[in-house]
């Protein structure tokens, strides 16, 4: 039999098939390998290394300029730390002025002690309506949540031999 | 028909060649490409994401370093210099003694007030509020509220910057404060000069203007008696 005759049969369905086959095979062949050369270009343009370059260039002009960035750091560390020093500071001028303000003036102030958080006061006065005025005051301010978040009153006395009346006081600052 | 293939007969494999030689070469592409898409696009789509990335750094990069440059470039050293003197004024580097003595002088000149006696308190203090480093100085009024309540107004524009921390008054003739002044040991501040630097604010330049309203030093103390001289 001659090795040319072939009596393998084929239809037209099988022809579609491969077909679509062959455009599915090189198609695909065809783009992944345009899409990888396409992304190889891509990344070589966006290679970085003339930015570093100028970097360094940038960054050997700012270490001439050294000297004045030190200082402008050197002050804005200062001034964060000063700026929280002032704000920070106790008002104690404050706190014995509003109180010596208050105080009549036949009134002695006999005794203050001032610290971070108490405050302890004594006063005097041969009159006891002063002493009452006194003590009327510091508990206004006790109302008016004006330096003391809490306020006592540790005693009201008379010395018979001076006739003077003598108030004694003591609280918590805000 | 007999349908059983027997391939050790090159007919066989003729027949089959023959049958499906069409399918042969678009299956050797279509392997070569998912082989490509797999070794080779993949990982140049991956490489390109990272060189866009260090791209993108990169040039974020320089533009912060161009304008640090610029904002270095601007400073003025005067201003600089001037600046760096009122801000060590009022927080300086070490424990200043002569600043702080001539600071208390100056205060009870300006307040009118008269001291007695002061030291100074042994070992350094940190003041928790602010965790700044302190030292202490227990000083003597001779006078009662009125004297130390304008005491206290002249001391508080003074530098270094203080604190005052405790007031005891008894009487008219004799009242004790303790004064806390700051100090500050930091000499330098590192610079990234990656980093984004920035000028002095509208704020800081009150900050300083402010402070070099402060404070003038008229005179001179003599240490050793802590005895005040004018």
């Amino acid at each position: 039999m001659n090795d040319e005759i072939n009596l393998l049969r084929i239809n037209k369905k099988s022809n579609n098939g491969i077909l679509i086959f062959k455009i599915v095979s090189y198609t695909f062949f065809g783009l992944s390998l345009l899409l990888g050369l396409i992304f190889f270009y891509l990344s070589k343009i966006s290679d970085p290394s003339y930015v570093t370059v100028q970097e360094s260039y940038v960054e050997n002009k700012i270490k001439a300029q050294n000297d004045k960035i030190s200082k402008l750091l050197f002050i804005k560390d200062r001034l964060t730390k000063i700026n929280n020093i002032l704000k920070s500071r106790d008002n104690f001028e404050g706190y014995l002025s509003t109180i010596l303000n208050g105080i009549p003036s036949d009134v002695s102030t006999d005794s203050v002690s001032v610290d971070k958080k108490n405050i302890s006061a004594s006063f005097s006065s041969q009159n006891l309506k002063d002493i009452n005025n006194v003590s009327d005051f510091l508990i206004g301010l006790y109302n008016k949540k004006e330096i003391f978040s809490n306020i006592v009153i540790s005693s009201v006395l008379l010395d018979s031999g001076t006739g003077k009346y003598s108030l004694s006081i003591s609280g918590q600052i805000f | 028909m007999d349908l059983n293939i027997n391939f050790s007969n090159s007919t066989t494999f003729r027949i089959l060649y023959l049958k499906y030689k069409e399918y042969i070469l678009p299956s050797i592409f279509g392997l070569l490409g998912i082989l490509i898409f797999f070794y080779f696009t993949l990982s140049n789509i991956q490489n390109y994401q990272n060189e866009k990335s260090d791209l993108q750094n990169a040039e974020n990069t320089l533009s912060i370093l161009n304008k640090n440059l610029n904002i270095a470039t601007s400073l003025s050293t005067n201003n600089l210099d001037n600046y760096t003197n009122t801000v060590t004024s009022a927080l300086p580097q070490t424990k200043d003694f002569e600043g702080i003595l001539n600071s208390i002088a100056d205060a009870e000149n300006k307040s009118g007030v008269s001291l007695g006696d002061y030291n100074f308190q042994i070992g350094d203090l940190k003041t928790n509020l602010v965790n700044q480093n302190s030292i202490g100085i227990n000083l003597t009024i001779l006078g009662g509220a009125t004297q130390v309540e304008e005491f206290l107004g002249a001391i508080k524009n003074e530098l270094p910057l203080n604190n005052i921390t405790q007031i005891t008054i008894q009487g008219v003739n004799t009242s004790l404060i303790t004064v806390s002044f700051y100090y500050d040991p930091t000499t330098t501040v590192a610079f990234n000069p990656v980093l984004p630097l920035s000028t002095l604010s509208t704020d800081d330049l009150k900050t300083i203007r402010d402070l070099s309203v402060f404070n003038s030093n008229f005179y001179n103390i003599s240490s050793q008696s802590g005895i005040l001289s004018h």
